[in-house]
Order: structure tokens, then sequence, then C-alpha cells
């Protein structure tokens, strides 16, 4: 499990960023439209169980507000309340069943992107949360969320993370 | 217990730093600085991304190429006896533009671009550019790709910026059409058409019309193609025609673009 500002964490996050910004586009159409980056965040909640993911949503936050065409701190913000939430609700449930998993990442997706359509008109924004932009974001959450597995499956192998081993009572 | 007060304090500073710095043009200079910094990696990844792309069209251009070489072949008879008369044609109109005196019409400085990235958010169409102020890009430069209205530059850093296109639900440029000449507004709605709106209801325009910026405004130079005009229906007012357009350019497809300092050219030139 690496540190959060270590190299390597700061590389992966980059290469994400720029996976999204340059080889998306070339698969990304209509409803299909993941963001990987945002799934570093399920990701240290799941995997690397860390009390600290709502601190590498900060830095995955300002990644994107120093990048994307919003006013900043509009990610930053909207990252970092969802994943403070995020860190909560991973302690009270089963974080190694898939389908928990995928339930919890689409709605942490689906909430970063409508707090970023209600923050954004009251930082002077040019977008605001309406049917359309809803239906948008709600094809953004899904879309990544399908991708999770392969995601998961890279990271795993960037940072050779392995599955934790369970210990079973065999004798009572 | 310490560690989390520490940790809510922290975040307490930094949300307060955020809405403390909100100002006009600050996030515009830091998506610049970030992007230039950012730049060598973004154009390692387009240029991994565009080598995939153009196997892929290559592959089915040469078997297309292959299939059709005895139609090309005369296609090209055809097209060498128009370029000998359209020679012929733009002789004569040097001599009449001669005889008449008419100056000729400086054609706005263009710079060249490649994308370098699309900004990954799903209710925005914007694109990254690989060259900013050192370049010679300016905020309010149009985009275009032969002769084709791709969109217009929103934002300028060091040696990148970025391009808003014309299908952003925030994009609009002043049209008119072709035959008809009817003026109105043409959208982006986020999605991969465009509609012109307030076309008069008596503006008889029909479907196939092509459209073209009329120039008013000042944004976009006059004449550049937009696209076609494939439906047309009532406004949900009632007042006016809405027309929905196919772009003449496939947006998803764009690698590299012109910005033309056609703004620039219109100052100096009053």
């Amino acid at each position: 499990m690496p540190r959060l500002f270590s190299g390597r964490v700061i590389f992966y996050l980059i290469f994400l960023l720029v996976v999204d910004f340059c080889l998306m586009p070339l698969v990304r159409s209509g409803i299909f439209f993941p963001v990987l980056l945002y799934l570093m965040v399920p990701y240290a909640a799941f995997v690397w169980r860390w009390e600290k993911t709502t601190a590498l949503a900060l830095v995955i936050g300002l990644l994107r507000d120093l990048t994307v065409n919003h006013p900043f701190g509009i990610e930053t913000i909207a990252v970092v309340v969802t994943a403070h939430f995020l860190d909560i609700f991973v302690h009270k449930v089963e974080r190694d069943a898939w389908a928990v998993r995928f339930m919890m990442s689409f709605l942490f997706l689906l909430s970063v992107g409508m707090l970023i359509l209600v923050i954004e008109p009251m930082m002077g924004g040019r977008v605001f949360l309406s049917w359309g932009t809803f239906l948008e974001v709600f094809k953004m959450a899904v879309s990544t969320t399908f991708v999770m597995p392969v995601v998961f499956f890279c990271t795993a192998l960037f940072f050779r993370d392995r599955a934790p081993i369970r210990q079973y009572e065999l004798f009572g | 217990m310490r560690f989390k007060r520490t940790y809510v304090l922290f975040l307490f500073g930094i949300l307060s730093f955020i809405f403390l710095i909100q100002r006009p043009g600050f996030g515009e200079s830091i998506h610049g600085w970030t992007l230039t910094v950012l730049k060598p990696a973004l154009v390692t990844g387009t240029a991994f991304a565009n080598g995939v792309s153009h196997l892929k069209v290559e592959m089915a251009r040469f078997w297309q190429t292959f299939h059709a070489r005895g139609e090309m072949e005369d296609k090209l008879a055809r097209l060498e006896s128009e370029v000998i008369r359209l020679r012929e044609v733009e002789k004569e109109n040097e001599r009449l533009q001669g005889l008449l005196d008419l100056k000729e019409t400086q054609s706005p400085k263009a710079v060249a671009a490649r994308i370098i990235g699309r900004d990954p958010l799903p209710w925005q169409k914007t694109v990254i550019l690989d060259k900013g102020h050192h370049g010679g890009i300016q905020k309010g430069m149009a985009i275009v790709l032969h002769q084709d209205l791709i969109g217009r530059i929103v934002e300028v850093g060091p040696s990148t910026s970025r391009g808003i296109l014309l299908t952003d639900v925030d994009s609009r440029a002043s049209a008119i059409t072709s035959e008809k000449r009817a003026q109105g507004i043409v959208a982006g709605d986020g999605t991969p058409m465009l509609e012109m709106k307030y076309l008069e209801l008596d503006s008889e325009v029909s479907v196939g019309e092509t459209v073209l910026t009329s120039g008013v405004g000042g944004l976009f130079p006059k004449g550049i193609r937009i696209g076609k005009i494939v439906a047309l229906e009532r406004d949900p007012d009632g007042l006016h025609l809405l027309a929905e357009i196919e772009p003449a350019i496939k947006f998803s497809k764009l690698e590299e673009v012109l910005c033309l300092d056609y703004f620039q050219e219109e100052l100096s030139s009053t």
C-alpha cells in the first residue's frame, strides 16, 4: 500500500488524467463516457482501505481543477465532500463484494457529477442542473462504473496490490 | 482525535482558500500554465491515440482504394481537364479585376495548431490545442478546417490554448442560409448536431440548404460553412422556425485545425 504523496501515486494519477484527455475520446460516444481518474477514489476506499481516501480525493480534485474547463475549485469541493461520505459508508459494508463496489462507486460518481452541477452556477460557471445535464451525469456514472473492473485490475497490477488474505476460524 | 481536528481544519482552510481566490481571469491563467506543463504528456498521449486511429482508417482506405482504382483513374482524368478550365477562369478573373481596379480582400492570418486533448466532461465540448501566446494564438480567434467552422478560442496559455466547439451548449454563431439568405443564430446543444434558431416564419428556407457564417457581431468571418439543414420545425414559442443542422465537420475526428486572426484584422482596418 503506497503513501499518498509517493511518486508512484502522483505518476499514476497524471497518467490517468492524460488517458482521460487523449485516449478516452477515441472510445467515448453517445452514452459511453467514462472518466477514469475518479475511479481512484473508490479504489483507495475499497482496496487500499485508506482512512486517507479524502486526502487522495483532494489531490484528484485539484488535478482536475487545474486542467478542466471549470471555475477553479468546483471539482475539489465535489470530489472531497463525496469521498468523505464514501469513506464513512465503506467502513459499514462488505468491501470485497463486487456488487457493493459497483453500487457504491456508481453512487459516488453520480453524487460527484450532481454536486458539480449544483456548485458550478454558484461559482460563475456556465452549466446548471437540468434534465439534459442530469442525463449526461447519469451516463458518465454508468459508463465509468462499467469500466471499473478493468481500471481496478490495471491499478492493482501497477501498484502490485494483492487481495488481503482472509483468516477463518477453523475450530470452534 | 488530534489528527482528525488537524485534518478538518486543513480541509476547511483549503475550501476557504478556494472561495477567496475566485476572481475573473484566475481560472484561465492557472489552466493555461498547468496545460503548458502537461503539454509533453498530452502530446505523447494524443500521438499514440492518433496512431491507433490512423491505422484503422488507413487499412480501410487501402481496401477501398484497391477496389475502386478503375473509378479513380476516370475521376483523375476528369479532374485534370477541370483544373485546366479553372486556370483559364482564374486568369480571366485577374484581368477583369485589373480593369475594375478592385482591391483584393486580404485573407485573415491563420495559425495552424494540433488538438492534443479533449475535456473529460460529458456536457462540455472543448478541445486543447498545442499552441498558445508564444505560437500566435489569441483569445477570440475562430477555429476552422477546410473552410468549415469548428469553434472559437476561449482560453490561452503560454504554449497551449482551449477552444470551444460549435456543438458545446454555450457556443453561438450568427449565420445565414446560402440560397434564401435567411439570418439566424446557430447554437450547440451538446449533441453532434446543431440548431439554427430565430429564422423568420416566412423565410422559405428548405431542407438541404447550406448554412454559412454571416459575419454579424464580428466573432467569425463571413462565408465560412457551418453545415446543412436536415430538418425544419416551428419553435416552441411558435414565432420562429427552428432548423436542425448537420455540421460540415465530424467533430470527433478533428486532429489539425487553423486559428484565424480575423477579429484583430477587423479592428486594425477600422
